[in-house]
């Protein structure tokens, strides 16, 4: 055991798995002054993970940088990301989110934008599904597009067949439901599994930097 | 003024370089969803200095010191991973988010979501929830049946050749093929949600672009 | 810095490959390979530890010409060009391993030998080079090799009948020979007959006033000569020249040379009889010292006490040996060593040693050592004019110890190369050892299979990348995807703007559909209408302007009625686009709220935002277009509170699916839920107002038609244009 695997591997995994299980605990026994632990862990949580975003921005701007730098493929789209980056930042700042700047940069350029690439799921889901049965037929995708379009005009049913948002409803309470349930039971199985091994070191993600 | 004329004008510009995208991938179309992440990232980093460090580091820092010069000094300490060669000096910080978020999402899966759904999964069967299914002790019995077999649908284990083990094996996988068919007709369900939702938006986009158009020649929408 | 010729990265100086690309770096020098340094290409030695460079290399088997004819130098280097890479350069080094034939005898003399043979009057200066030549010769030595005036010694241990030896001429005696004595009258009669085939002493090695010349200097000089030089130096007398004369032979000297000369002992052989014969070849110029020395230690004889003046008569070893020049001295090489030196002679222990051991030897081996080389010794008795030089002490105590007069065990006997005989050899290093001939890896024949795969493979690699699809029978359209996308985005389009478009056109425009009763809505409903103004709602904004077009008409019929009922609103959320959504929609609704703000980490911040006060608000609301967002704080509302906090939520369409296990009555983690245009439509009409979902709930109709449509459509024409493709 060098002293540089000790620094750099055992003792954030020990630091980790000692606020782990502080919180962990005040999550188990509520009533107890681990509670209120466990919120100033969860405090202090919430701090670093501004800095992790800050970091985040960091490295973005990095990596656009990089890419002007070398004028690779697509350079001037990094710098328009650049540019647009570094304008951004400001508003929120200096005069927050109520302030006009702020909204109008939210009107004319983040919801046009936002709002166009959330339509444009519309386009290629509907032309996937049009699509469905040239690349697979079977059972399944025939079951898969009726369950499809039962749910779509249900979900607001032509005058005089009101009677298809039943049917739409009886699918989501019932087989969408179980479905949906039994998914999230296994993966809130997996998040325990997985967070017991962190908290017992089996694995180390912080071990980073050997 | 000026940027109420502009501004719309320049959304709707942005809305079909985006919309471009139909046709084809194009450098319009690139050239907007750059923007939009560079907008996004930087709005990011503006309201978190605001709010986070400024809100809640500095205000914690002035009431009460001790309190957020531990994460304070454990967030100076993550930007070093932004140097490849130093970056060892942020394992501490990441270790500690590590264990926190480990904490809380075991937490909130297990007293959130395991214990909860594993009761109503129980509980569906109770004469109170039957009375809210269309079908009664059939939408119970299929929502558990359901729910079970959804589970099993991921299992895998090896192939018993012979015996009771294969007979066994044989149950789990038409348990399987259930859960499947159970899996699909909410996966259509959700995919149909999907659809809706992206609709939705695309209808508000439109409802918004077209009203502009016709209030600009004097229309009403 | 070395830059890539493929992709110009720099490389580090030194390197051989390209760290970005991998292709190989133009050498720019040589690289020892001793201790790896980077020498220029012009070196022979490496800079730092002296290793050789460059390998040395022998003459193929064939190419004797050649190798006589080209020049041995110290600095002959493989040019390599220096942007031919590496492949090159071990090209060119691989070259002198082929030359290289040890086991081949290159019958060609060296040109150190030729030039020797050349001049007698070569400058010195030459010795060396041609030394240095004969060291780093790595050319076989063989009787073409051997020098005249060495060859014309005779055979060791016999004696030499010089009959055909024709008398040196006078012009032709090397200097140190004329210098040795003065020239006898019958020299110069001689000289000016020319040389004369009885053999008579070169005029060189007589000389009738020497002693009459320079007297007071030529006694100082003697002091200082060695005793043997004395000897041959000493007075002058007719026998001693006439002496001279019978056993000298050769070329004459000069009859310009006046100098006094007397042959030693060693020069003359079987006695006072025999003429001198001219040689058939000038003798050299300059015998080397060391083949003076080795000439000496191959007799093992003692130089003669005294040496008559004017005998400069040929020995008949050395007529013999001028008659023995034209043949190949390796015919009939005598054993070295193997005549017991004269008893006479006083010669040193070692050398007897040695020449006991070299005769048991001899006798034991076929190829004696020293048997290619005219290394001739003198028969024991007969007298030589050299005396045994004076070996001071300290040079005896470093003469080599030999055991039992016996060779030492020091390795097999040498039968190539220049130390062809000698044992004792230091072996060549393995590093030294020239590589062998490269005989390649030799292939096994594939079986059948393995031919056919790799056919196979090669017609595969030969074919266009994509394939053209094949057509099935029955299959009549076919429709780019361009044409697919265009066609569907017109069909939306259509139907939603039509929609849009149709209150316009038809007035109050058709209605698709209306809003119909949510169970879910009702609830929320009515969990708000039990709040009032001491009560606090807790709401979470999290979704982004990218969902705002739909939640933003979901949310505001829930937002109006709670600010209708007074209650505090708190406003925080999880992503970062939240209160800018948050601020803009409770700007638009004129409510007043107090914005806690952003806080990073998903799950952290939901935990961190509930646990801001002892007591829990009385509701949270959560607003989110994305599934996570809504579970984490379900979850975290659930861990922290239990039962204690109603959850409500207003979502997109998408989450309604999602969030039914949640929503269920029996786990009742969801109070009640708002999901898209639809829930938001029935919110207002529970509430009787029309708002913005309920406007768009006929376009949201419409283009779930159009939907629908298209994919009755496309399953159609697949399905009844026949066999469909296999997906790729």
């Amino acid at each position: 055991m060098t002293i540089r695997r000790l620094t750099r591997t055992w003792v954030p995994t020990a630091v980790g798995t000692l606020a782990g299980l502080v919180a962990l605990a005040g999550y188990l026994f509520p009533t107890t002054a681990l509670a209120v632990y466990r919120d100033h862990l969860v405090e202090w949580a919430v701090i670093v993970a501004a800095f992790a975003l800050i970091l985040g921005v960091f490295n973005v701007i990095r990596v656009h940088g990089t890419r002007i730098a070398r004028a690779g493929d697509g350079w001037w789209h990094s710098l328009a990301l650049i540019i647009t980056a570094s304008l951004a930042w400001i508003p929120p700042l200096l005069f927050g989110p109520s302030h006009g700047v702020t909204r109008a940069a939210l009107d004319y350029v983040m919801r046009p934008l936002g709002g166009s690439l959330a339509a444009l799921l519309v386009f290629t889901l509907t032309l996937g599904a049009a699509r469905m049965l040239r690349h697979r037929r079977s059972f399944t995708s025939i079951l898969f597009l009726i369950v499809v379009a039962f749910a779509l005009i249900g979900t607001t049913p032509l005058l005089g067949v009101e009677w298809l948002a039943d049917i739409r409803g009886w699918l989501v309470q019932v087989p969408g439901l179980a479905g949906f349930r039994g998914l999230f039971l296994g993966v809130a199985l997996g998040t325990v599994i997985t967070g017991l091994r962190v908290l017992m070191a089996v694995d180390q993600p912080q071990a980073g930097g050997r | 003024m000026i940027i109420q004329i502009l501004g719309p004008i320049v959304g709707a510009l942005l809305g079909l370089f985006v919309l471009s995208y139909v046709l084809g991938d194009n450098p319009l179309y690139r050239l907007a969803l750059h923007i939009f992440a560079g907008a996004m990232i930087g709005y990011a980093g503006g309201i978190v200095v605001r709010d986070v460090l400024m809100g809640l580091a500095l205000t914690g820092l002035l009431s009460n010191p001790s309190s957020v010069v531990i994460p304070l000094v454990l967030g100076l300490l993550l930007l070093f991973k932004g140097l490849p060669q130093q970056a060892f000096v942020g394992n501490v910080s990441v270790g500690f988010l590590i264990g926190v978020g480990t904490a809380v999402a075991m937490g909130g899966a297990l007293l959130g979501t395991l214990v909860p759904q594993v009761q109503a999964t129980a509980g569906a069967l109770r004469s109170s929830s039957l009375a809210a299914q269309r079908f009664g002790l059939l939408d119970g019995l299929m929502v558990v049946v359901g729910t079970v077999c959804t589970l099993l649908t991921f299992t895998f284990t090896a192939s018993e050749p012979a015996g009771e083990g294969a007979l066994w094996q044989g149950i789990l996988g038409g348990a399987a093929t259930v859960g499947r068919l159970i899996l699909i007709v909410a996966f259509g369900i959700a995919f149909a949600g999907v659809l809706t939702a992206a609709l939705s938006v695309f209808v508000g986009q439109a409802h918004v672009f077209f009203g502009l158009a016709l209030r600009a020649l004097g229309l009403g929408l | 810095m070395i830059h890539c010729p493929s992709c110009g990265t720099s490389n580090r100086k030194g390197s051989r490959f390209c760290n970005e690309c991998g292709e190989p770096l133009p050498s720019t020098g040589v690289r020892c390979p001793m201790c790896n340094t980077i020498n220029a290409v012009g070196n022979v030695y490496c800079q730092a530890c002296n290793a050789r460079l460059v390998p040395m290399s022998a003459p193929p088997e064939g190419e004797p010409e050649e190798a006589a004819s080209r020049p041995i130098k110290g600095v002959s280097l493989p040019t390599i060009p220096l942007d031919s890479g590496d492949r090159e350069r071990e090209k060119a080094l691989e070259e002198p391993p082929q030359e290289e034939s040890p086991h081949e005898d290159a019958p060609s003399a060296p040109s150190w030998l030729a030039e020797l043979r050349e001049s007698a009057e070569d400058i010195p200066e030459e010795t060396e080079e041609t030394e240095d030549t004969e060291l780093t010769s790595s050319e076989p030595f063989t009787t073409a090799d051997i020098p005249d005036w060495l060859s014309e010694m005779g055979p060791i241990g016999e004696p030499i009948e010089r009959t055909d030896v024709p008398p040196p001429e006078p012009g032709d005696l090397p200097d140190w020979i004329r210098e040795l004595g003065p020239v006898r009258e019958q020299d110069s009669v001689l000289s000016e007959e020319g040389h004369s085939p009885e053999g008579a002493a070169p005029e060189k090695l007589v000389d009738e006033d020497f002693g009459a010349t320079e007297p007071a200097t030529r006694e100082a000089a003697m002091d200082e000569a060695p005793d043997w030089l004395r000897d041959i130096l000493g007075p002058d007398t007719e026998a001693g020249r006439e002496q001279g004369s019978e056993d000298v032979g050769g070329p004459r000297g000069t009859s310009e040379d006046e100098s006094l000369i007397e042959i030693p002992e060693w020069l003359k052989e079987g006695g006072e009889g025999s003429p001198p014969q001219p040689p058939e070849t000038q003798p050299e110029a300059e015998p080397p010292t060391e083949g003076a020395s080795t000439d000496e230690e191959s007799t093992g004889e003692e130089p003669p006490a005294e040496t008559p003046l004017g005998a400069i008569a040929i020995p008949s070893w050395l007529e013999e040996a001028q008659t023995d020049a034209g043949k190949p001295p390796y015919e009939e090489p005598p054993p070295p060593f193997t005549e017991t030196p004269p008893e006479d002679v006083d010669t040193p222990d070692w050398l007897k040693e040695l020449m006991a051991s070299t005769a048991v030897e001899q006798e034991e081996e076929d190829v004696p050592p020293f048997e290619e080389e005219e290394l001739e010794v003198p028969e024991p008795g007969i007298e030589t004019a050299i005396e045994r030089a004076d070996i001071p002490s300290w040079l005896q105590e470093l003469r080599p110890e030999r055991t039992g007069g016996k060779p030492t065990a020091a390795g097999p006997l040498e039968t190539e190369g220049l130390l062809r005989g000698l044992r004792g050899v230091i072996p060549s290093a393995d590093a030294m050892r020239a590589p062998g001939v490269f005989e390649g890896v030799r292939t096994h024949e594939p079986d059948e299979a393995s031919l056919a795969r790799a056919e196979l493979f090669q017609s595969l690699l030969g074919e266009p990348a994509l394939r053209a699809r094949k057509r099935s029978v029955g299959e009549t359209t076919r429709t780019p995807s361009l044409v697919d996308r265009i066609l569907v985005a017109c069909i939306l389009v259509a139907a939603v703007v039509g929609m849009l478009l149709a209150p316009l056109v038809v007035g109050q425009g058709p209605h698709l559909t209306q809003p119909l009763a949510n169970a879910g809505a009702t609830r929320l409903y009515d969990l708000i209408q039990g709040l009032d103004n001491q009560d606090s709602v807790l709401v979470a904004f999290d979704y982004g302007p990218p969902a705002a077009a739909e939640l933003n008409a979901a949310a505001r019929p829930v937002m109006r009625h709670l600010l209708e009922r007074g209650v505090a609103l708190s406003i925080v959320s999880t992503r970062p686009g939240g209160s800018m959504v948050a601020d803009d929609l409770m700007a638009d609704i004129g409510a007043q709220y107090s914005l806690i703000g952003y806080r990073p980490g998903a799950a952290m911040a939901a935990s961190q935002l509930l646990g801001t006060t002892d007591e829990p608000p009385s509701m949270l609301v959560v607003l989110s277009g994305q599934p996570l967002p809504l579970l984490l704080w379900v979850e975290q509302a659930k861990a922290s509170y239990g039962d204690r906090l109603p959850v409500a939520a207003v979502g997109s369409a998408a989450l309604e699916p999602l969030a039914s296990p949640y929503l269920d009555a029996a786990a009742g983690q969801l109070t009640g839920a708002v999901f898209g245009y639809a829930g938001g439509s029935s919110y207002e009409a529970i509430q009787g107002a029309t708002g913005e979902a309920t406007r768009r709930l006929d376009a949201l109709a419409a283009g779930h038609l159009a939907i629908i449509l298209t994919m009755i459509g496309g399953a159609f024409v697949y399905a009844l244009s026949g066999r469909g493709e296999e997906t790729q």
